[in-house]
């Protein structure tokens, strides 16, 4: 058993030797048992990374460990589910659930995959392309269930489904996750969708992460600060966004020590820090000590 | 406790392919049982015309000729359909991110993948090597003995049949993985399957020594070939000087027409014949099934390159 679920290291990935690197060097440590979200804008590298977790595709170049082994080993206790929830158009329900406990002969849970698509009412004999955008998604998920894996990466899962849907499957998910313990790793660009159930956040730009630690660690290191003074007030501190507004100034700052009682301070909604890193693409990174890689891997 | 036969990977290739596998086993019955047939009541039917043919002889002849030759599109039909249906459109339509995240590893879903498919072609050729050998009977059989070096009636005879199969399900897979498209996979694995039959049907006669047969000339003004072995197939033919150089007497004879090699010498002493007797049929079909085979493992070690290459 390892505490890490998935380690990278100056991970890159090039689709092409002419296009840009969906990845580079991005490098950050999650520990098992996270319920992780992975935000960043369109194009940030959000599936690519998962992508590479489910061993789906082989880096450019770095390294990546995941459950403590390869990408190809772990593929057993891992499950992914694509954001285009692939599944055989032609197959049934019940054929599409027979076919996960086939090709998952050593872990599969069939009571509980089962249980998952009752609760959506799907019908068994439904074939799967007369499925809606909702039942697929359930349908993928039952069978990312039933895997019984230890980590669980889901790209963009919620992003087809109405909200009392999303709400009904998040909680069939996060009542497995917490039960198990297992590590849940999920993609989203939206981000109110992944504030409450996440403890871990992850925000991916530009093909390198940005922010990486406990939503509440990220939250705490920055303040929102208004006041009436200049930016170069706050030069002790590091500011990713600063922008003047009717009563003086507003800035995001990661703060290091007191702030001058001159200033207003707020704690940002994990919204703000979060638009507030996207707009400034040339802040300092921040991952929190748990969430650096370790240095056998960085090696 | 061992596992059933229908289980794990075996199930979930037959299961997708279901459709197909039915719809070949019934293309298969019926193409039998319609030969059986008409080739009875053929065979049955008196003298005068027989569907539209002059007599039964006519339309057995035809329906060889013509049924071995449908035979050629077979083995690219199998390649079109391991390129597209089976690896092409999957990857197409992305249902491999599915595919190759589950517990089975996909070098074994590969394998799991071809081997239905090998076994499905191999398992279709001998039925159609076996069908058309069991009725090279009555007329039929006649008439295979005289055209065992036709295009068609050569492959529909003969192991190299079964090793096209294999080649098209190697090719298949090769294009499927490469070209990642449905569409694209069938013209290409259709179409690789196809040239390669007709660059060796062309090949074929060249890979296996001919023998000569040579005489003395009774009359140099009408040189003619006296008869060699029963179903020889004459590859080339020609005269002989007393130097024992060959010409072609049509050209050469009486005067060198323009732009032929004649030797200076063209007084005719013997005349020579390059042919294949029936016996070279099984070295041909012997050394042809090497080839291929050969070209069909690279394929196939060509499709799990790729696979492993682009997967971890």
């Amino acid at each position: 058993m390892t505490d890490t679920a998935i380690e990278a290291a100056d991970l890159t990935l090039a689709y092409g030797r002419r296009r840009e690197p969906a990845l580079r060097g991005c490098s950050f440590r999650l520990a098992t048992g996270r319920v992780c979200a992975l935000v960043g804008p369109n194009g940030a590298g959000k599936s690519t990374l998962l992508a590479l977790a489910a061993g789906l595709l082989r880096p450019t170049s770095g390294r990546l460990a995941v459950l403590g082994t390869t990408p190809a080993a772990a593929r057993p206790r891992v499950a992914y589910v694509a954001q285009d929830k692939p599944l055989h158009p032609g197959l049934s329900v019940a054929e599409t659930l027979r076919l996960g406990a086939e090709l998952n002969a050593g872990s599969w849970d069939a009571a509980l995959a089962a249980q998952v698509a009752a609760d959506g009412e799907l019908d068994p004999g439904a074939r799967v392309r007369s499925l809606s955008g909702g039942q697929r998604t359930r349908l993928a998920l039952a069978l990312a269930l039933g895997k019984r894996a230890e980590l669980l990466l889901l790209d963009e899962p919620m992003a087809d489904l109405d909200p009392l849907a999303r709400n009904r499957l998040m909680g069939t998910l996060m009542a497995e996750a917490a039960e198990h313990g297992t590590t849940v790793v999920m993609s989203s660009h939206i981000i109110g969708e992944l504030a409450d159930a996440c403890d871990h956040l992850l925000l991916v730009s530009g093909g390198r992460v940005r922010l990486g630690g406990g939503i509440d660690d990220l939250v705490h290191a920055h303040a929102l600060v208004t006041g009436t003074g200049r930016v170069a007030d706050l030069a002790r501190h590091t500011v990713v966004e600063s922008r003047a507004t009717g009563r003086g100034l507003t800035a995001l700052i990661r703060t290091d020590g007191p702030v001058d009682p001159a200033w207003d301070v707020e704690e940002p909604s994990l919204e703000e820090l979060l638009l507030a890193h996207l707009r400034a693409p040339d802040a300092p990174a921040l991952i929190t000590p748990g969430t650096t890689p370790t240095r056998a891997v960085a090696a | 406790m061992s596992a059933p036969l229908l289980s794990g990977t075996r199930w979930a290739v037959l299961r997708l392919h279901r459709g197909a596998l039915w719809g070949a086993a019934a293309f298969a019955a019926l193409a039998v049982l319609c030969t059986e047939v008409l080739r009875r009541s053929a065979e049955h039917a008196g003298a005068g015309t027989f569907l539209g043919f002059s007599d039964p002889g006519t339309f057995l002849g035809q329906y060889q000729e013509k049924t071995t030759l449908a035979v050629l599109l077979f083995p690219a039909v199998i390649g079109a359909f391991v390129g597209g249906p089976v690896l092409g459109r999957e990857l197409e339509s992305g249902i491999d991110k599915f595919t190759l995240t589950q517990s089975v590893t996909p070098k074994r879903w590969l394998t799991a993948r071809l081997n239905l498919c090998a076994a499905l072609a191999v398992g279709s050729a001998l039925a159609a090597l076996v069908v058309f050998r069991l009725s090279t009977s009555d007329t039929i059989g006649t008439m295979t003995a005289q055209n065992w070096m036709l295009r068609g009636t050569y492959e529909s005879t003969g192991p190299v049949l079964v090793a096209y199969c294999l080649f098209a399900v190697g090719t298949g897979a090769l294009a499927g993985l490469l070209l990642r498209r449905t569409l694209l996979a069938v013209v290409a694995a259709g179409g690789l399957t196809g040239a390669l039959m007709l660059a060796l049907g062309t090949l074929r006669w060249d890979l296996y020594p001919v023998a000569t047969a040579t005489g003395a000339a009774t009359d140099a003004a009408n040189v003619r070939i006296p008869g060699l072995p029963t179903g020889s197939f004459l590859v080339e033919n020609g005269v002989l000087n007393p130097a024992g150089e060959r010409f072609d007497d049509l050209h050469c004879l009486p005067e060198a027409a323009p732009g032929t090699d004649c030797p200076a010498d063209t007084r005719v002493a013997g005349w020579y014949a390059d042919y294949h007797p029936r016996s070279h049929f099984w070295y041909v079909q012997l050394i042809e099934t090497g080839i291929v085979l050969a070209l069909a493992a690279a394929a196939t070690y060509g499709a799990f390159w790729i696979l492993r290459r682009r997967t971890p």
